[in-house]
């Protein structure tokens, strides 16, 4: 190769927001690689400052539409943190419920609709349904059942309007709940069928060394809390984030960039949580992770999917067997009293750890607010992926590179709407 | 409502954030205030995918979005979609819809999931910037389109 050559993607497909990517090429080898983020900032930190503490969960839910539930379970709990407010034992299994479905209905689309093309040689999902029928059907119903649980336990399918700081507005009744487990058993075969079937795809030889970030609870496969660790030896309480995880801005992108001080780039988000708490997945998500052949740590990002698909056989297990506790709080929510304090929490969004802080005065008044997203923290793991799987494959045409490229953002999932903070692909070639 | 079986089923689509975008929503409204027999209603926000379930079974199902295509703002279109095809020139995922309604559309058509007749009431948006109200355009050509929509509904489906 003697000319320079750049290849761009505009405006990337199949990504939640708007942003691009471009990658400059010469006889060296990669000069360059920019994820830009070009979709206009949001400031939700600046608006919810001086705004009531409870403000804070319907307000950050609308950070996202894939991931509400995310945001407002980071938001109650670092608010219940700062306020000193203990939910109790059902009020924490709703919670976790309600975190199962939306994995569900986050897991299912990616999966089936956005992702999986990429493997099937297809343009897009309508392409898909026309030689896989049965495949994006069974998308649609795992991400059905999913929306059911969001509809039971947040009021409504998308943006939930059920959840408050110390608990719900209404708990739901036994009958509601009761109601959930004949499409959730349903949607349990469906979801090993995916396992099963994204399992024999064909991965690009492709193998990453790099740090994996992840919650880790005493028990649970990680959901709505636990400690914050790594593969390199990270083993901290969440309020302890802000000493080990720096962000900062870069002028390409309207996202900060997130990396281990001292060290460099990390990765959050499904093959993180498996690398890290493959021993706590539920029976049939371990055995169906066995059958596909996945073993921590998952090196190879284009095997997400995979992981992805297992964890959406953990969340109809896990939620299955909280439904068999019929979960019946003696109240809906615990009482608040606002005072002064600051309060952190991390809970694992579909995309990865969701990390809040906030500081509240004495009237209850938001005071500062600080939000890491899943997307910000492996954007710049997203270009060092890139920078790799790019170098390795310098003899191939610009077509066949951007295809590759997009294929390996689209293993992050990435949500460039929370991040805003994405996708366009470029190669430049000089 | 025992079956939607020879029911019709009308769906607004918008989001009430972004000005004319709303105009659905504000369609699906008045429809549901008429209250008419043999006519269910019913307003998406956010996710079009919800649709291949909810007019499952309903012999006709009317859509009514804000549409972009080179006419003036508040012309009402009448695009019939049972074929599972788009006129050209007509976006209808101006909005800001997740999943833009082509692509929900042409998904249930590759599925098999369209109603036997599927009719989309279209307004000319103007605006689907970040506010609440509807341009004085679209605003006028309210009456309009739920005459149309009304119509429509007024046609008795086979089951």
């Amino acid at each position: 190769m003697t000319e320079r050559r750049s290849i761009r993607v505009e405006r990337l497909a199949r990504v939640e927001g708007e942003g691009a990517l471009e990658l400059v090429l010469s006889a060296r080898g990669v000069e360059d690689v920019k994820l830009s983020i070009f979709e206009p900032p949001r400031f939700f930190e600046a608006l919810l400052r001086g705004r009531r503490y409870d403000e804070a969960p319907d307000i950050t839910a609308r950070i996202c539409g894939i991931c509400p539930v995310a945001y407002q379970m980071s938001a109650v709990q670092a608010i219940e943190a700062a306020l000193g407010v203990r939910v109790e034992a059902p009020v924490r299994a709703l919670r976790r419920l309600m975190y199962c479905g939306e994995w569900l209905q986050s897991h299912a689309l990616h999966v089936h609709m956005l992702h999986a093309p990429d493997f099937r040689g297809v343009h897009d999902v309508i392409e898909l349904a026309a030689i896989d029928h049965e495949f994006v059907e069974r998308g649609l119903r795992l991400k059905k059942a999913g929306n059911a649980i969001l509809a039971v336990l947040g009021g409504r399918a998308i943006h939930p309007i059920n959840v408050r700081v110390g608990g719900f507005h209404r708990a739901p009744d036994a009958a509601q709940l009761d109601a959930l487990r004949g499409p959730l058993e349903a949607a349990l075969a469906d979801a090993i069928a995916t396992v099963d079937a994204v399992a024999g795809f064909d991965f690009p030889d492709f193998d990453v060394d790099c740090e994996f970030v992840a919650l880790r609870h005493p028990t649970e496969y990680p959901l709505n809390d636990g400690r914050i660790v790594s593969t390199r030896g990270i083993d901290v309480p969440v309020h302890e984030h802000a000493a080990w995880f720096a962000e900062r801005q870069v002028p390409h992108s309207t996202a900060l960039h997130a990396a281990v001080r001292d060290a460099g780039s990390y990765q959050v988000g499904p093959s993180a949580r498996f690398s890290l708490n493959a021993d706590r997945l539920t029976p049939e998500a371990a055995a169906a992770a066995r059958r596909a052949g996945l073993e921590p740590p998952v090196t190879n990002p284009f095997r997400s999917i995979v992981v992805r698909a297992v964890e959406m056989v953990f969340a109809c297990e896990e939620a299955l067997a909280i439904l068999a506790t019929r979960p019946s709080p003696t109240r809906p929510a615990a009482p608040v009293l606002p005072h002064p304090g600051v309060g952190h929490a991390a809970t694992e969004a579909p995309r990865g750890i969701l990390h809040h802080t906030y500081a509240i005065d004495a009237d209850g008044l938001i005071r500062s607010a600080r939000i890491v997203p899943p997307t910000a923290q492996n954007q710049p793991r997203i270009e060092d992926d890139l920078r790799a799987f790019v170098t390795a494959r310098l003899d191939q045409p610009d077509e066949a590179l951007r295809k590759g490229c997009e294929q390996a953002v689209r293993n992050y999932d990435p949500c460039i709407s929370c991040a805003t903070h994405f996708l366009d692909v470029r190669i430049l070639r000089r | 409502m025992t079956s939607p079986s020879g029911r019709t089923l009308v769906v607004g689509i918008g989001n009430p954030w972004r000005g004319d975008d709303r105009v659905g929503l504000e369609i699906a409204a008045a429809m549901r205030a008429l209250d008419l027999d043999g006519v269910d209603v019913l307003c998406v926000a956010d996710d079009l995918l919800e649709m291949l379930d909810v007019w499952h079974g309903y012999a006709q199902v009317v859509l009514v979005d804000a549409v972009k295509s080179d006419s003036p703002a508040g012309t009402v279109h009448r695009i019939e979609l049972s074929a599972g095809a788009w006129p050209v020139g007509v976006d209808a995922s101006v909005s800001t819809h997740a999943v833009p309604l082509t692509t929900a559309i042409e998904l249930a058509h590759r599925l098999g999931r369209l109603p036997r007749r599927l009719v989309l009431i279209g307004v000319e948006a103007e605006s689907i910037t970040t506010g609440q109200g509807l341009s004085p355009a679209v605003h006028a050509s309210m009456p309009t389109a739920v005459a149309d929509v009304r119509a429509l509904c007024s046609v008795r489906q086979g089951t």
